[in-house]
């Protein structure tokens, strides 16, 4: 029981809308006269409320295997349609007040979501970032060449495959991502890229034995090993990234 | 640019609308206006494709030509024959019940000032989140999966074969391939020619945050019919509680706004108003005429919820089986349940197919 009404807490994070949905719901339950509003958005809202917070419920969504997705059980109750609906109704006559007064309720008890931190200003149609594209285009294999591979930094490993197809990395989301135990942090390239400051001298061995022509090092995080004399040879420098080549991999040409 | 306007053309204005043609007076209204059969008609492709990317993808690895072919036919096949439909009806019926254009300006006559002024600011609301979506990037980690897989089908021809965060050879993981909806993205991306990553970042938004609106527009005018103040200050409402409803990470409104292209975000969202509207249309008692219209999108909307995420098919089943159960013990109709069981028959095979598979 706990572990739901934990589960609800993260839901509702810090607005009040799922109060005032509860707030609505009584309203309703007591003032709505139609059948049909009454059935689908009240009575059924009630059923679903409570078979959440059934540790039954809990336990079969664990047995499906989606225990981790428990809150989509809440996605279920039609928040937005039955608070806009109840302000609607309660405002009665008083239009333009009651709208000015429910606007302002709502704004202030919300979150803008536009002001959340995984939020920016788009740098192409892509929406991905621009030093991505860059890099990307600089690697990208010729028409008679196979894929190529590439070490990023764990910022850029989310967008390269977004970008193209045409470049591999050894390792991806999934060693940055520490709730995934399954396989996260086992890479031994990312043990050492996840360093500061990078050892190249353990690097560069590694980028050879899984076969990377490339490696791209964010110049804010030091390393310890001069890339030159670790056989590596600087070909870009795009925006605040350094890009290598591994010349102890050759690109490869495609097999007819 | 002529294959993207033509691509776009296709898919997303005029298969949907001459499919929706086929829903033409089987929704329950009298008389209907040209933007009433787009969203049946687009729900439509969406279950069709489902229907058709699900085989191709578990027996054809490189089955991506396949696909889009058969698509492209299906969608064709589906828009001929909602148009053939509506001139066989035209020719037929002595009055029309699809509302005129010449209709529209008098329609508008009729609307009073202040409701003139709600429905601005609520198409502004709208407009705003429109230029968001478009203008601000939102980071999510799951696009490096379903994007990738995008990019992926309609860059390689491989579907879901390929392991999206490195790019080594894998078995199908039919848990997440199951929804089909990033082959679907692929399939816009190799009609328009435009980049599966601006599919899903930048056109999909475009498309989806407008048509969201309308599901809410239609349960609107279910709530407080069509004519009046209410159903644009309805509107408002549901604006301001989707832009500040970033109360946490998982909300429907966190996921419309910064995951709109990922299929739990649709299913969040568009297929449970969807859901909502047709209950609220099918418990209707002052509505007449059939409801079998409206029980046949039931069934293609739950196919079209298998698509957006490996729990769709539960998610719309365990809604339709709560709602439908409340109905039938309160208005003492059980054959409500036993529809409801019929139209939940795609969630079912979905279900097994992903219990069994998986």
């Amino acid at each position: 029981m706990l572990e739901i009404w934990t589960v609800f807490r993260n839901y509702c994070g810090t607005g009040i809308y799922p109060l005032l949905f509860l707030a609505a719901l009584v309203y309703l339950f007591f003032a709505e006269k139609d059948r049909k509003i009454r059935l689908v958005l009240v009575e059924s809202s009630l059923v679903t409320g409570v078979l959440f917070f059934l540790p039954l419920s809990k336990a079969v969504m664990n047995a499906l295997g989606e225990g981790e997705t428990y809150y989509r059980i809440l996605w279920l109750l039609p928040m937005t349609v039955v608070i806009a609906y109840a302000g609607i109704r309660l405002i009665g006559r008083h239009r333009r007040t009651g709208m000015v007064l429910l606007a302002a309720i709502l704004m202030v008890s919300g979150h803008y979501v536009y002001k959340n931190q995984f939020i920016s200003k788009a740098q192409n149609r892509y929406h991905i970032p621009d030093a991505v594209i860059a890099i990307c285009n600089e690697i990208l294999p010729e028409e008679d060449e196979e894929r190529v591979w590439s070490v990023f930094p764990e910022e850029l490993i989310y967008y390269v495959r977004q970008y193209t197809s045409e470049v591999q990395m050894p390792y991806g989301r999934e060693m940055l991502e520490p709730s995934w135990a399954w396989n996260w942090d086992t890479h031994p390239i990312y043990e050492v890229m996840r360093e500061n400051p990078i050892d190249l001298n353990a690097l560069v061995p590694l980028l050879t034995e899984y076969h990377c022509q490339y490696l791209v090092l964010n110049r804010s995080v030091p390393v310890k090993g001069d890339p030159a004399k670790c056989g590596l040879e600087l070909i870009a420098q795009i925006e605040a990234y350094d890009l290598y080549r591994n010349p102890a991999v050759e690109l490869y040409k495609k097999v007819n | 640019m002529i294959q993207k306007l033509l691509g776009f053309l296709f898919l997303f204005v005029l298969s949907p609308l001459c499919t929706g043609l086929l829903w033409r007076g089987r929704l329950g209204k009298k008389r209907e206006w040209i933007w009433d059969f787009y969203l049946p008609g687009f729900l439509t492709q969406l279950a069709v494709f489902q229907v058709i990317a699900v085989p191709v993808m578990i027996f054809d690895a490189h089955g991506m030509e396949l696909l889009v072919i058969l698509s492209c036919a299906a969608f064709g096949i589906l828009a001929l024959a909602g148009l053939g439909r509506a001139c066989f009806a035209a020719k037929k019926e002595r009055e029309s019940v699809l509302a005129a254009p010449s209709s529209y300006p008098a329609a508008l006559k009729e609307t009073g000032w202040e409701e003139r002024i709600f429905w601005l600011i609520a198409a502004a609301a709208v407009l705003f989140q429109l230029y968001m979506a478009y203008t601000r990037a939102s980071f999510d980690g799951d696009d490096a999966y379903y994007v990738v897989q995008s990019v992926l089908a309609d860059q390689t021809g491989v579907l879901n074969r390929i392991r999206p965060y490195t790019g080594l050879s894998t078995d199908l993981d039919i848990r997440h391939a199951l929804a089909a909806l990033p082959l679907w993205e692929a399939l816009v991306a190799r009609l328009t020619g435009i980049h599966a990553a601006i599919v899903a970042h930048t056109l999909l938004p475009l498309v989806l945050i407008p048509l969201t609106y309308f599901a809410y527009g239609k349960i609107g005018a279910k709530l407080f019919g069509a004519k009046g103040w209410k159903l644009p200050a309805f509107l408002i409402l549901v604006s301001i509680l989707q832009i500040f409803g970033n109360t946490s990470i998982y909300t429907n409104a966190t996921f419309f706004l910064m995951r709109t292209w990922q299929g739990k975000s649709i299913m969040a969202n568009l297929i449970l108003l969807v859901l909502i509207w047709l209950l609220l249309e099918i418990l209707d008692e002052t509505a007449k005429g059939g409801k079998t219209g409206l029980w046949v999108l039931v069934a293609l909307t739950n196919v079209a919820a298998a698509m957006m995420t490996s729990m769709g098919a539960f998610l719309a089943a365990l809604f339709l089986g709560i709602a439908s159960l409340v109905a039938a013990v309160r208005q003492k109709r059980p054959s409500l349940l036993g529809k409801t069981v019929v139209c939940c028959i795609p969630n079912a095979v979905f279900l097994a197919m992903l219990l069994i598979m998986g």
